[in-house]
């Protein structure tokens, strides 16, 4: 028989072969227990012994149980015989099942096949032009207005900046953390202040970041206490009784 | 009126053409400060405008997206011009389980492997990373097994509308006039 000659690896799973088989005899899928299916599934197997257990393993278990329907039914008549009979029933649904499916996966291969010979195309990249700006509801008073504090602010911007144009400078450590913290001490002796109250806080970017790792620092060792009312509101800074006093 | 449809319409296919990929109809609708019912009425003109004229770009609805595509006839003569990147099918056995799971979602790993009678992990892991399936949940049973469905894309790659316009399942009586 030529049609045993075949390889396990066309075939999508044990339906799939016992489904061919089926075809091959041209018989109905309930018929599948008076032909000869079985025996020639088992052998179409048999042939292919020699494929790894991954391909093989689901094509055995199918194997094994249509062997136990056939031996089962060899058995002479007794309370086995409903038992075998669900068996059958069952495994003629689920190949009445698969094949449904199987059925309409020809279907969906035509679509896919349509599909994608439908080429289509990745986004565009676009570069948007830039946003205009509508002035029309301004006057020239109030343009000359912004104007005039657009130059006013450059003016003292330029005059802080007039020494160190174009040269970056770096200036010494004009305080260490650790003069900071003295400070702070000092200040919180008289009770709770601001950390924007102490001298330099607001003038000067280098004393501030100083003044604020001094208060990490602080709070770290568990000298003081801080308090902030809010986003962006002053810290206020206390000094920790517990451990002071 | 008649005018100013044909001018949505000429602005859809613009907004269309440079978009590329499929595109929501609501993306459009807000994007044209136009109803949805409008945005689709002039999605059918359109389309309907390119088969009635033969034209070589088409547009395809699926789920909730549309996008233009190349008339399907065409595709030989494009390949002859240039090598376009062509998406790769899917093999029997994954479209196998694709389908199971296209018709009885949401559905789980075991479910698909009993219907099928082999193990469907690979199947399952690799239409996940094509993303024409995703999780969807989980069934509330023993284990808590996920639940997969199908995505926009699986409708995008078999070129259909939604899931009801997917080809029907056999009724059982009607499989072994087919085996003939």
């Amino acid at each position: 028989m030529s049609f045993i000659n075949i390889s396990l690896n066309n075939f999508n799973g044990p339906l799939d072969l016992l489904l061919y088989l089926i075809g091959k005899a041209q018989i109905d899928i309930k018929d599948i227990f008076i032909s000869k299916i079985t025996e020639q599934y088992v052998q179409t197997v048999y042939i292919n012994e020699n494929e790894n257990m991954d391909t093989i393993g689901d094509f055995l278990a199918m194997a094994a149980r249509l062997i136990e329907i056939k031996s089962k039914a060899l058995l002479p008549k007794d309370d086995l015989e409903e038992d075998t009979e669900e068996e059958k029933r069952l495994l003629i649904i689920q190949l009445e099942e698969y094949k449904r499916f199987k059925l309409v996966c020809e279907q969906l291969n035509k679509y896919e096949n349509d599909s994608l010979q439908q080429y289509t195309k990745l986004t565009e990249e676009i570069i948007l032009p830039p946003q205009e700006y509508v002035l029309i509801d301004h006057s020239i008073k109030s343009l000359c207005s912004a104007i005039f504090k657009l130059i006013e602010r450059r003016l003292i911007y330029n005059q802080k900046t007039i020494h160190s144009k174009n040269i970056k400078q770096l200036s010494k450590e004009t305080i260490t953390i650790k003069q900071g913290i003295v400070q702070i001490l000092k200040n919180i002796k008289s009770g709770t202040f601001l950390l924007s109250d102490i001298d330099g806080y607001k003038t000067n970017k280098e004393h501030a970041v100083t003044f604020f790792i001094a208060v990490l620092e602080l709070l770290k060792l568990g000298r003081v206490k801080t308090k902030q009312n809010g986003i962006f509101n002053s810290i206020k800074i206390q000094r920790n009784e517990k451990i002071n006093g | 009126m008649d005018n100013r449809r044909y001018n949505l319409g000429c602005i859809m296919e613009s907004v269309l053409f440079v978009s590329g990929e499929a595109i929501s109809i609501n993306d459009i609708a807000d994007g044209l400060n136009i109803s949805i019912a409008e945005t689709e009425q002039v999605i059918i003109e359109l389309m309907d405008y390119y088969i009635r004229n033969n034209r070589g770009i088409r547009l395809k609805k699926f789920g909730n997206k549309v996008q233009l595509h190349t008339y399907i006839e065409n595709a030989k003569y494009i390949e002859n011009v240039m090598q376009p990147i062509q998406k790769q099918s899917i093999s029997s056995k994954t479209l196998e389980a694709l389908a199971i799971i296209a018709y009885k979602q949401p559905v789980t790993k075991n479910e698909i492997e009993q219907i099928r009678g082999v193990k469907s992990d690979y199947s399952i892991s690799s239409l996940l990373a094509k993303g024409l399936i995703a999780n969807i949940g989980t069934k509330d049973t023993v284990g808590n097994p996920i639940l997969y469905g199908t995505t926009d894309a699986f409708l995008s790659h078999f070129g259909i509308d939604n899931l009801s316009a997917l080809p029907p399942l056999l009724p059982l009586e009607e499989l072994n006039i087919n085996n003939e």
